[in-house]
């Protein structure tokens, strides 16, 4: 019973990377979560289909002298 | 008109982040601290010996229960305080129902928990250790995290959660439903069916309690560092949805070859090779994002280092686990310290290091705290030295356990060779402890953070977010059928590797126990149970034969489902430093078993069990009752097996004997390591621990002895005495120290005897008291068995097999054999015993008059000797 439990959560995932391929939309909404994150974090860009999100830097940088000078 | 909107400010609840990370330092220092004293009791076993309290066992259970909740379940809390304003841009449920908790689950799970264990209130189940009032505790702290962090991830909307978000949520919700497997329902569940519920949990605990939220604090810290997003969010669900659908039906692996049901088994292997692959995909995709959106990040920032290191051994330890649990392969290594290095790496490799970068990462942006960049990087290296020296260390200590395992070699050779390992992974942890401390204080000293709003600053656009979400209806919808599906199959896990095995082991059980089995324990078997548990004995010496070959050899037969049906909860184990003890019944004498408890290296020289002087009053000849109930409780151990299972004939030594004669200084280390405990270096028996057993330890350095007799008595020890068969010693060694023992008893008797001349009337006096005295047991013949030593065990001397010299006789009848059937003859002259002592030698041929029964005679197949 679990090795056919194991292949159809298998037999999903591969529908759902097959659909990803095959689909921009598909492949645009599974990845705006980072975009969203980061705009939460403060850093942008915005997330492609949402232009209106936060611009500030909310994630304080650490103080000079310790990681900021890696900023990109 | 249209009103100007402000930004909403959504802060971080940074107070409590604060305390949950003292905390974290706190439970950090002193778990490691219970750690380092348990190393040190492996090569220094008298330790901290005196005091229950600090026996080796009760800190084992604190060390592993503190690095699990009061260090990294505090850094996590820690982390997910700051976090989750992040990902949902909202703040947590209530401050105050934080500080209810943080109280709750630090002051009466953590601390509570630990001070329970160490007064002996436990329960004796792997990765849940804390006692059942304990466990509880924890699990309302469970649910008390779902009510503060995951309110926020559902009002957020699922299409737009981001994986940490993900992990974070699935770990909490599944930690809450998985915790109970592994620590309440094993004692409504005895033996192998609380086992299948416990191997659930021993990899839940790290599966879906720590993995999730290490892996949460990787994909935050990526992203937070490099300012990119990560290479693929769509894979990293993937890799999410996987290890919660794959990780719960590892559990079983930890009793492979055990007589849980074998599809269970199976199930268990394939699921921990695929959970393999699901790693190498998250680890792909984790490094991904760091090197493709990063130049150089990993060595300048060193709370990226932290967790990019923590990726790499993420990935390291996950294919090492998915090796281990590989049926062939497992047979092998499995109770090995192979398994040790494996879980130390996982949980200070993978999961410390991850929580260690999230924490940094997030001390860093703290406003008004200090912290010190140079300690952090000096700390960063510190632990990847004593860590990867441990995981070296302990990874080589396995591979060589395991290989004396495998060969028929005493098991006393597995613990002696481990012993250089066991100091050198003391030196480790002082290192790592060096290592775990000055990351504390880079949290403590250094610059101060300028003071500052801490939280996500929204704009009003931003707020019309929900409207947006509210578009993607399908996609949110999607993600909670997937999370619901998620729970569904955590639950048929739980029916396929917890209930599908217990229904049926219950079958079998019902079906196989003979009738008549003895296996109801008496209130005093019981009691030896508990203290069995409390001190963590199933820690060392695991308590199943497994179907394996060696295991077969070694200790008998494969322990069965039937015999474990009042084990509550089942003490099966999934280590040896010891033998494993579910044969134990009958095994040994008492007093062999109380001198031993009592310290272990009394008998046997090189033992790094653990002293128990408290269970008794001041030598080991006063067991109190605990001690005198725990003796008892091990002499239940297979005990219901033994009863049904018909005695096998007496294997016997192979005549003819080899000639005794090569005394060789092999002979006398192998004397050395195994004999002398009991019999004293000396060979007189004169030894503390030779002296407390009952009978007391033979004189081999008083008696000339017969080849026949030396090595029968190794070769099948003495029944009715502590000796026990050495036929487990390898060929050439058997051969060597029967040799030394032969060239001791000869210089022991020769000297005196040759000091009286042939003398008639002598022999006349010696016979009358002989006959006097000696004949009702020792027969007429002095060949041991007289009318009243037939039933006696030890069998009376057979003076054919032994010549006594002066001295050892005087001595005998002095004091008699404490333990034998042989008093005291306070009573008999000097001359008498010249007389009867020289009567007793002239019987002495060198070779048994009673040659043994036919049904005995057949020659024992001992590995390499004819």
């Amino acid at each position: 019973m679990t090795a056919y439990i194991l292949g159809a959560a298998t037999l999903i995932l591969l529908v759902l990377i097959v659909w990803r391929r095959s689909s921009p939309e598909f492949r645009r909404r599974s990845e705006q979560p980072k975009f969203q994150f980061l705009a939460n974090l403060g850093f942008g860009p915005h997330p492609p289909s949402d232009p209106e999100q936060p611009t500030q830097d909310n994630q304080p940088a650490p103080p000079k002298g310790t990681d900021d000078k890696h900023k990109p | 008109m249209t009103a100007t909107a402000q930004p909403t400010r959504i802060p971080v609840a940074s107070k409590l982040v604060r305390a949950h990370a003292y905390a974290a330092f706190v439970g950090l220092v002193l778990s490691a601290l219970f750690g380092l004293a348990v190393s040190v009791k492996f090569h220094v076993p008298d330790f901290l010996t005196n005091h229950a309290a600090l026996t080796w066992g009760r800190l084992r259970y604190d060390h592993t229960q503190g690095i699990l909740y009061a260090w990294l379940g505090n850094a996590f809390l820690a982390f997910i305080y700051y976090a989750v304003p992040y990902l949902t841009r909202r703040t947590v449920t209530s401050e105050r129902l934080g500080w209810v908790m943080f109280s709750v689950y630090n002051f009466v799970a953590v601390l509570g928990g630990w001070t329970l264990v160490l007064s002996g209130v436990v329960q004796p189940l792997e990765w849940a250790e804390f006692p059942l009032v304990i466990a509880a505790v924890i699990e309302l702290c469970f649910a008390l995290m779902i009510v503060q962090f995951a309110i926020p991830f559902l009002k957020c909307g699922a299409s737009e959660l981001y994986v940490s978000g993900w992990y974070l949520l699935g770990g909490l919700t599944f930690t809450f439903l998985a915790y109970p497997l592994g620590n309440i329902v094993p004692h409504a569940l005895p033996g192998a069916m609380g086992a299948a519920f416990s191997g659930l949990w021993i990899h839940d605990a790290v599966g879906i309690f720590i993995t999730p939220l290490a892996v949460a604090v990787e994909y935050f810290v990526i992203t937070a560092v490099t300012r990119k997003p990560i290479y693929s969010h769509f894979y990293s669900m993937v890799g999410f949805w996987l290890l919660f659908l794959v990780y719960p039906l590892n559990g079983i692996h930890h009793y492979i070859y055990s007589s849980l049901p074998m599809a269970a088994q199976h199930v268990s292997e394939a699921a921990s090779i695929y959970q393999g692959i699901d790693v190498i995909l998250v680890v792909t995709n984790l490094l991904l994002s760091i090197g493709l959106a990063t130049e150089g990040f990993v060595l300048l920032d060193v709370p990226l280092r932290f967790v990019w290191t923590s990726i790499i051994l993420y990935l390291i330890v996950s294919i090492q686990g998915s090796v281990q649990a590989v049926m062939s392969f497992n047979s092998f290594i499995h109770f090995s310290d192979w398994v040790i290095g494996h879980s130390h790496l996982a949980m200070i490799g993978f999961a410390s290091f991850a929580a260690m970068g999230g924490l940094a990462h997030v001390w860093q942006r703290m406003p008004g705290v200090r912290h010190n960049r140079r300690a952090l990087a000096w700390s960063y290296w510190l632990l990847i030295i004593g860590l990867g020296l441990m995981v070296l260390d302990l990874t080589g200590a396995g591979l060589v356990q395991a290989t004396l395992w495998q060969r028929h070699v005493p098991w006393i050779d597995s613990v002696r060779a481990s012993r250089p390992y066991w100091i050198f992974r003391t030196i480790d942890g002082v290192v790592l402890l060096a290592g775990f401390i000055v990351f504390g204080l880079s949290f403590l000293t250094g610059p101060r953070n300028a003071d500052g709003f801490l939280g996500v600053t929204l704009d009003t656009k931003a707020q019309q977010l929900p409207s947006k979400v509210r578009a993607h209806y399908w996609f949110t919808t999607a993600y909670a059928a997937t999370f619901g599906a998620g729970v569904v199959f955590f639950f048929v896990s739980f029916l396929a590797l917890g209930v599908y095995p217990a229904i049926h082991l219950h079958e079998s059980i019902l079906k196989n126990t003979p009738p008549g089995a003895n296996l109801t324990l008496t209130a005093a078997e019981q009691h030896g149970s508990k203290l069995y548990a409390i001190d963590g004995c199933a820690y060392c010496h695991s308590l199943q034969v497994r179907f394996t070959p060696a295991d077969e050899w070694r200790f008998g037969l494969p322990t069965q489902a039937w015999e474990t049906q009042q084990e509550y909860p089942q003490m099966w184990g999934t280590r040896r430093v010891g033998p494993d003890l579910a044969r134990e019944a009958g095994k040994r004498p008492d007093d062999w078993q109380l001198v031993h408890l009592y310290d272990p290296r009394y008998i046997v020289p090189n033992s790094v069990m653990p002293s128990y002087p408290w269970l008794f009053q001041g030598s080991p000849d006063r067991p109190s009752k605990d001690a005198q109930d725990l003796v008892a409780f091990l002499n239940t151990l297979g005990r219901a097996q033994a009863e049904l299972t018909p005695a096998p004939a007496k294997a016997t030594y192979v005549l003819p004997v080899p000639s005794l004669v090569n005394d060789t200084e092999e002979g006398r280390q192998v004397f050395l390591a195994n004999c002398s405990g009991c019999h004293g270096v000396n060979a007189n028996g004169h030894s503390i621990g030779g002296r407390s057993l009952r009978p007391v330890a033979f004189n081999l350095a008083g008696f000339g002895l017969s080849d026949d007799l030396i090595w029968r008595a190794l070769e099948m020890g003495v029944p009715g005495s502590s000796m026990p068969s050495w036929n487990t010693l390898p060929s050439a060694e058997f051969k060597a120290v029967a040799d030394y023992v032969a060239s001791i008893a000869r210089a022991g008797e020769l000297a005196p005897s040759q000091q009286v001349a042939p003398n008639a009337a002598l022999m006349e006096a010696g016979k009358r008291v002989f006959e006097t005295h000696c004949t009702r047991c020792h027969g007429e013949d002095a060949d041991g068995d007289g009318p009243d030593g037939r039933s006696m065990l030890p069998r009376p001397a057979n003076f054919h097999e032994i010549k006594p010299s002066y001295p050892a006789a005087a001595e005998i009848l002095r004091d008699g054999v404490p333990g034998s059937g042989m008093p005291a003859w306070p009573l008999v002259t000097p001359a008498e015993i010249q007389a009867v002592t020289y009567y007793m030698r002239s019987f002495y041929s060198g070779h048994t008059n009673n040659p043994p029964p036919a049904a005995a005679s057949g020659s024992m197949q001992m590995e390499g000797m004819q």
